[in-house]
C-alpha cells in the first residue's frame, strides 16, 4: 500500500508540475489527441491566440470551434497533423496566424507526437513561437544578422582553411609515415625510461630481431651485442643536455658473429611539459662505408707514397753514397795506418837490436810521408763523423716512413701533433728542399690530441706536398730564390690550431670553393688526381670534428688552417 | 806523372758530404787523376771555362740549375767533355730528360770501384781518337740515323692502339742505330738493372712499351736519315753487311766456344763494327763522298782513305761512341780494331777475332770473283793466336749460315 501511495503521489505531483509548467511557458502550447480533440492547452494559447479560456477549448475539436479558430489555421493544422501522424516524430513549420487581438503574427510551430503506454500515437503536442516578437527586435536582428553572416563567412573560410590544413597535415603525416617506412636507416624509438617503443624494419633486419621481440624491452636488454658503454654514454648525454649526439663506429656483432660498425645519431624529443619524453636513435650499419673509406684512403695513401717514393729513395740514396765512400776510405785509411804502425814497430825493433841506421830511418820516413799520415789524422775523424751523420739521416727517414706502415686503427689515440708533423716533414723533404726553406714554429706545450694518426699524417703530407708544388709552380724560371713553407702549431682554448703556409701563387678566387671537391685538380694529368684536399677535408672535418680553412691571396701564398678539438667527443664548433 | 798526363775529372753534387766522400774514396787515384769538386752547377761551369776536363760526373737534382741543365750547357760549350750522371734520382721523368745528355749514368749509391772502373774505361777510349775535333763530334752525337722505312715502322707500331713489345723488338733489332741507342738506354743505371743487357729484344721487353713510347716519341732517341740528302750513300748495303757480320761473329764465337758473356755480346760487336760510318756520313758529307769515290776508283780500302783524310777511321770512331755509350770493352775493341786486329793488345781469340773474320768473309761473299779469297783477313794476327787452322771450318759454318739465311 505504502508503495502504491508513494508511487501515486509523485504522479499527481508531476501532473501538477506539468500543468504549471505548461501555463508558465510564455509560448502558446496545446495538446490534441489523434482525433484532433484538444486535450489540454495553456493560457497563452487560449487567451492570446483564441481569445477565450482553456475550459472552452479542452474537449473540443478544431471543427467544433469555427468561431474561434479561423478556417485557414484549421486547414494548415489538419494538413500538418496528417503528415505528422503518418510519420510520428518531430515537426516544425511556420504559419501566419491571426491572434485574439486581431493582429496577424508569424509563428513557428514546433510539434511532436506523443505515444500512449502501448507505444501507439496518442496525440500531438504543439508549441508555438511568435516570430513576430523576434521581428520586433528586427533592427537589432538585422545588425546581428549582418555580423553573423560576416562571422559565418569567416567561419566558413576558417573551416575551409582548417580542412585544407587538415588535409595537408594528413598528407604530411602519410608522407612522413611513408618516408619513415622507406628510410634505409635504423630507427629506434625510446621512451623516457629507455624502453623500446619503436623498432623499424631496418633495425629488425640489421639486428635480426623483429619489433615484437624487442618492443617494450629496455634498450640494454634487447639482446643486441653492441658496445653498450659507448651507446649508453651517448644516450645519457643526449638526455642530460637535450642535444643531438652523434656516435660513430659503434661496434656490434651481427647474428652471424661478424664484427660490424654502426653510425648512430641520438635525438631527444620533448613532451608538452617541455621535459624530454624520449629519444629517437637513427643510424645505419656503416661497416661497408668504413671499408670503402679505408680503401679510398689507402688508395690516396698509395698515390702519396708513389709520389714520394722517388723522393724518399733519393733521400736514402744520397747519404748511402757518402756512407759507402767514407767507409771505403776508412778501410783504406786503416790499412795505411796499420802499415804506419808496423813501420814504427819495425824501427823500435831495429833500435832495440841496435841495427837502426840513418838509411833505415830515411826509408821509413819516406814511406811514412807517402802514407800521408797527417792527412789521415785530419780526415779519418771527419769521415767517421760524416758516416754517422749519414747513418743518422737514413735512420731518421726510415723511421719517419713508419707513418706509411701504420695501418690506422678505428679508434683515435692521443697523438703528439708536433712529432707527427716532424716525421712528415722528413718524409717529404725531397719534395720541398729544392724549392723552399721549411720553417717550423711549434707550441711545445701542446697536449696530446686524439687523432687517427695515419690519416692525420696523410693530411699534413698532402698539404706540405701541395705547398711545395705551389711554390715550384709560382717560381719563375730564372729566379734562384727559394720560397718558404711555414708550419706552426698552437693551442687556443679547447682546440689545437695547425697552420701550413706557402709563398706560392695563392688560389685564384674562382676555384676557391672547389678545392676540397673530390677529383678537382689544377695539376697536369698524371701529376695529381685531385684527391688530396678532399681527403684532408674528410679526415679533419668528418673524422676529427675539426675544421680546415684556407687563407689565400693571389701572388702572396696560401695558408691552410686546421683546427682539431682536444676533447675527442666534441667538435671544434661546439 | 805530371799534371799534363793526369786525367781530369770534375764532380758536381749539391750535397757537400757526397763530394767529401768521393774525394776520400777516390783519393787512391790521385796520382793518376786530377779531381775537382763543385757543389753547384754554376760553379762547375765556371771551373770548366777556366780549365780543361776529360769527364764531368754530375748529380741530377740540384737547386737552381739542375744536372740536366748543367749537362746541356756542358754539351754545348765543352762537347769534348764526357758527361756522366751520378744520381740518387729514380724518377723516370728526370731520367728520360737526361738520357740524351749523358753518355753514361750511374746511380747512387755507387760503389767507388764501379765508379773507378767506369772512368778508367772511358779514359782508355780517349786513346782511340787523337783528333780533338772528331772527339767533339762523336761526344755530341745523341742519335744515329736509322733507315727511314724501319723508323716509320717503329713509330707506327708505337702509335698503334695496342703496341706489341714483341713486334717493336723485332723491328728495332733490324736497325743498328736503334739497337745501339736502346742498349745505351737500358744499360744506364736508371733502369736499375744489375746485369748488362746485350740483346735489343730483351732490352725492349725490360723497358716495356710505355717507356719505349716515351723515349721514342717524346725524348726522340731515334732519328732517320734524310734519303734525298744521302743518295750517294748506300745505307741498305751498310745495314745488310752489319747484320751479316753480326750473325757470322756470333756463329764463330759459338764455334770457338768462347765465354758465354762474349757469345752474348758477339751479335752487338758484329752489328756495330761499321757504325762509325754513320757518324762520318752524317757529319762529313762532302769529304766522305770524295773518300767513297776514291775507294771505288782506286780499289783501296775505305779505312785507309779515312785515315789519310781524318787521321782515324770509322772503326775507331764507332768504337769511341759505343764506348761512350757504355758498351763493354770486348765489343769496343772488336769495333775499333776490326780492320787491324794486330793493333789490339789482347792476345786470345775473342770478339775481335770473330768480327774480323766475319767482316772479311762477308766482303769475300760480295766480291764473287774469289781470286784473292779473304784478302782482308790478317793471317799474321790469326797465326799469333794459333787459329789459322780454323779458318776453313769458320768459312764452312759461315757459308752454311748464309745459305740457310737465303
Amino acid at each position: 500500500m505504502n508503495k502504491t501511495v508513494k508511487n501515486l503521489e509523485p504522479v499527481n505531483n508531476s501532473q501538477q508540475i506539468l500543468s504549471t509548467l505548461i501555463n508558465t511557458i510564455p509560448n502558446p502550447a496545446f495538446f490534441r489527441n489523434k482525433d484532433g480533440v484538444f486535450m489540454n492547452c495553456n493560457t497563452a494559447f487560449a487567451e492570446k491566440i483564441l481569445g477565450t479560456s482553456c475550459e472552452n477549448i479542452v474537449g473540443q475539436s478544431v471543427f467544433d470551434l469555427p468561431d474561434i479558430i479561423p478556417q485557414a489555421l484549421t486547414d494548415i493544422c489538419l494538413e500538418n497533423d496528417k503528415k505528422l501522424l503518418n510519420e510520428p516524430g518531430i515537426q516544425t513549420y511556420e504559419a501566419a496566424i491571426a491572434c485574439a487581438d486581431g493582429v496577424q503574427r508569424d509563428f513557428l510551430l514546433s510539434r511532436s507526437t506523443l505515444a500512449d503506454h502501448n507505444g501507439m500515437v496518442a496525440g500531438i503536442i504543439s508549441v508555438m513561437l511568435d516570430l513576430t516578437d523576434n521581428n520586433r527586435t528586427e533592427k537589432l536582428l538585422q545588425d546581428r544578422t549582418a555580423e553573423l553572416v560576416e562571422s559565418s563567412q569567416e567561419l566558413k573560410r576558417q573551416i575551409k582553411r582548417r580542412k585544407k590544413a587538415k588535409r595537408t597535415v594528413k598528407q604530411a603525416h602519410r608522407e612522413i609515415e611513408h618516408l619513415i617506412s622507406s628510410l634505409p636507416t635504423i630507427l629506434i624509438g625510446l621512451s623516457r625510461e629507455n624502453e623500446i617503443i619503436h623498432w623499424n624494419a631496418v633495425a629488425a633486419r640489421v639486428f635480426d630481431m623483429s619489433s615484437t621481440d624487442v618492443m617494450g624491452l629496455s634498450l640494454d636488454r634487447c639482446g643486441v651485442e653492441w658496445d653498450w658503454d659507448k651507446l649508453s654514454d651517448g644516450i645519457s648525454k643526449s638526455q642530460a643536455d637535450g642535444c643531438i649526439v652523434r656516435l660513430d663506429n659503434i661496434h656490434y656483432r651481427n647474428t652471424d658473429g661478424e664484427d660490424r660498425y654502426l653510425g648512430l645519431s641520438i635525438t631527444p624529443f620533448k613532451g608538452e611539459d617541455e621535459r624530454i619524453s624520449g629519444l629517437t636513435i637513427i643510424g645505419a650499419d656503416i661497416t661497408d662505408r668504413i671499408k670503402f673509406e679505408a680503401q679510398f684512403h689507402q688508395s690516396q695513401k698509395m698515390e702519396a707514397i708513389g709520389q714520394l717514393a722517388a723522393g724518399i729513395a733519393h733521400e736514402i740514396n744520397t747519404p748511402t753514397q757518402f756512407v759507402g765512400d767514407n767507409t771505403r776510405f776508412l778501410q783504406d785509411a786503416f790499412s795505411d795506418l796499420l802499415e804506419g804502425c808496423n813501420l814504427y814497430k819495425e824501427s823500435i825493433n831495429a833500435a832495440k837490436s841496435a841495427t837502426l841506421n840513418s838509411q833505415h830511418i830515411q826509408d821509413i820516413e819516406k814511406r811514412l810521408e807517402e802514407l800521408d799520415i797527417a792527412y789521415l789524422e785530419e780526415e779519418v775523424p771527419l769521415a767517421i763523423q760524416q758516416t754517422l751523420k749519414g747513418v743518422d739521416r737514413i735512420t731518421h727517414i726510415v723511421q719517419a716512413m713508419k707513418i706509411f706502415a701504420h695501418p690506422g686503427g678505428i679508434e683515435k689515440e692521443p697523438v703528439d701533433i708536433n712529432k707527427e708533423i716532424e716525421k712528415t716533414i722528413t718524409i717529404t723533404r725531397n719534395e720541398w728542399k729544392y724549392v723552399a726553406e721549411l720553417k717550423t714554429d711549434f707550441d711545445t706545450a701542446l697536449p696530446a690530441v686524439p687523432c687517427h694518426r695515419a690519416e692525420f699524417n696523410q693530411v699534413i703530407l698532402n698539404l706540405i706536398v701541395n705547398a711545395a708544388h705551389a711554390i715550384a709552380d709560382a717560381k719563375t724560371d730564372n729566379s734562384s730564390e727559394k720560397g718558404t713553407i711555414a708550419i706552426s702549431s698552437n693551442r687556443s682554448e679547447n682546440r689545437v690550431e695547425i697552420r701550413i703556409s706557402d709563398t706560392g701563387a695563392g688560389i685564384p678566387e674562382h676555384i676557391r670553393h672547389r678545392i676540397f671537391d673530390l677529383f678537382f685538380t689544377t695539376k697536369e694529368p698524371g701529376c695529381g688526381t685531385g684527391q688530396g684536399l678532399a681527403i684532408a677535408h674528410s679526415v679533419i672535418v668528418d673524422k676529427h670534428g675539426g675544421t680546415i680553412d684556407i687563407e689565400t691571396e693571389e701572388n702572396q701564398g696560401t695558408t691552410f688552417v686546421i683546427r682539431l678539438p682536444i676533447d675527442a667527443n666534441k667538435s671544434v664548433n661546439e | 806523372m805530371n799534371d799534363q798526363t793526369k786525367r781530369r775529372i770534375l764532380f758536381v753534387d749539391d750535397e757537400p758530404m757526397v763530394l767529401k766522400g768521393l774525394q776520400r774514396s777516390l783519393r787512391k787515384m790521385r796520382t793518376e787523376w786530377e779531381m775537382r769538386f763543385s757543389s753547384s752547377s754554376q760553379e762547375a761551369l765556371d771551373i770548366l771555362a777556366a780549365e780543361p776536363f776529360d769527364v764531368i760526373v754530375s748529380d741530377l737534382r740540384m737547386p737552381q740549375m739542375d744536372g740536366t741543365q748543367l749537362l746541356a750547357e756542358v754539351k754545348r760549350k765543352h762537347p769534348q767533355v764526357v758527361r756522366i750522371i751520378l744520381s740518387g734520382q729514380v724518377e723516370q721523368e728526370t731520367t728520360f730528360k737526361s738520357v740524351q745528355l749523358a753518355h753514361q749514368s750511374l746511380s747512387k749509391p755507387c760503389d767507388a770501384d764501379i765508379l773507378k772502373h767506369t772512368l778508367n774505361k772511358l779514359f782508355g777510349l780517349r786513346n782511340l781518337l787523337e783528333d780533338e775535333s772528331i772527339k767533339r763530334i762523336v761526344s755530341q752525337t745523341e742519335t744515329l740515323p736509322s733507315l727511314p722505312a724501319i723508323y716509320t715502322e717503329v713509330i707506327n707500331e708505337l702509335q698503334a692502339s695496342d703496341p706489341s713489345v714483341q713486334k717493336i723488338g723485332d723491328i728495332i733489332s733490324t736497325d743498328l742505330a736503334m739497337t745501339a741507342k736502346i742498349l745505351q738506354v737500358v744499360n744506364s743505371a736508371f733502369f736499375g738493372l744489375v746485369r748488362k743487357i746485350s740483346n735489343p729484344k730483351e732490352a725492349i721487353m725490360l723497358l716495356g712499351t710505355e717507356t719505349i713510347k716515351a723515349l721514342v716519341l717524346s725524348v726522340k732517341i731515334f732519328s732517320k736519315f734524310n734519303q734525298k740528302k744521302f743518295t750517294w750513300f748506300n745505307f741498305d748495303e751498310l745495314f745488310n753487311h752489319s747484320m751479316s757480320v753480326s750473325m757470322f761473329a756470333q756463329t764463330i764465337s759459338k764455334e770457338e766456344r768462347l765465354d758465354q758473356y762474349l757469345i752474348n755480346n758477339s751479335l752487338m760487336a758484329g752489328m756495330f763494327h761499321d757504325l762509325g760510318k754513320l757518324i762520318l756520313v752524317t757529319n762529313f758529307q762532302e769529304p766522305y763522298q770524295q773518300i767513297l769515290d776514291a775507294a771505288r776508283q782506286n780499289k783501296r780500302y775505305l779505312w785507309e782513305l779515312e785515315n789519310d783524310m781524318f787521321g782515324t777511321s770509322h772503326a775507331e770512331i764507332g768504337a769511341y761512341l759505343m764506348g761512350l755509350w757504355g758498351l763493354d770493352y770486348p765489343v769496343v775493341e772488336a769495333i775499333a780494331f776490326h780492320h787491324c786486329p794486330e793493333k789490339s793488345l789482347s792476345n786470345s781469340t775473342g770478339l775481335l777475332t770473330a768480327v774480323h773474320f766475319g767482316d772479311a768473309y762477308d766482303r769475300l761473299k760480295c766480291d764473287e770473283n774469289g781470286a784473292d779469297e779473304l784478302k782482308q783477313l790478317d793471317r799474321g794476327y790469326l797465326d799469333n793466336l794459333g787459329v789459322c787452322h780454323r779458318i776453313d771450318d769458320w768459312q764452312l759454318v759461315c757459308k752454311d749460315l748464309a745459305e740457310r739465311k737465303v
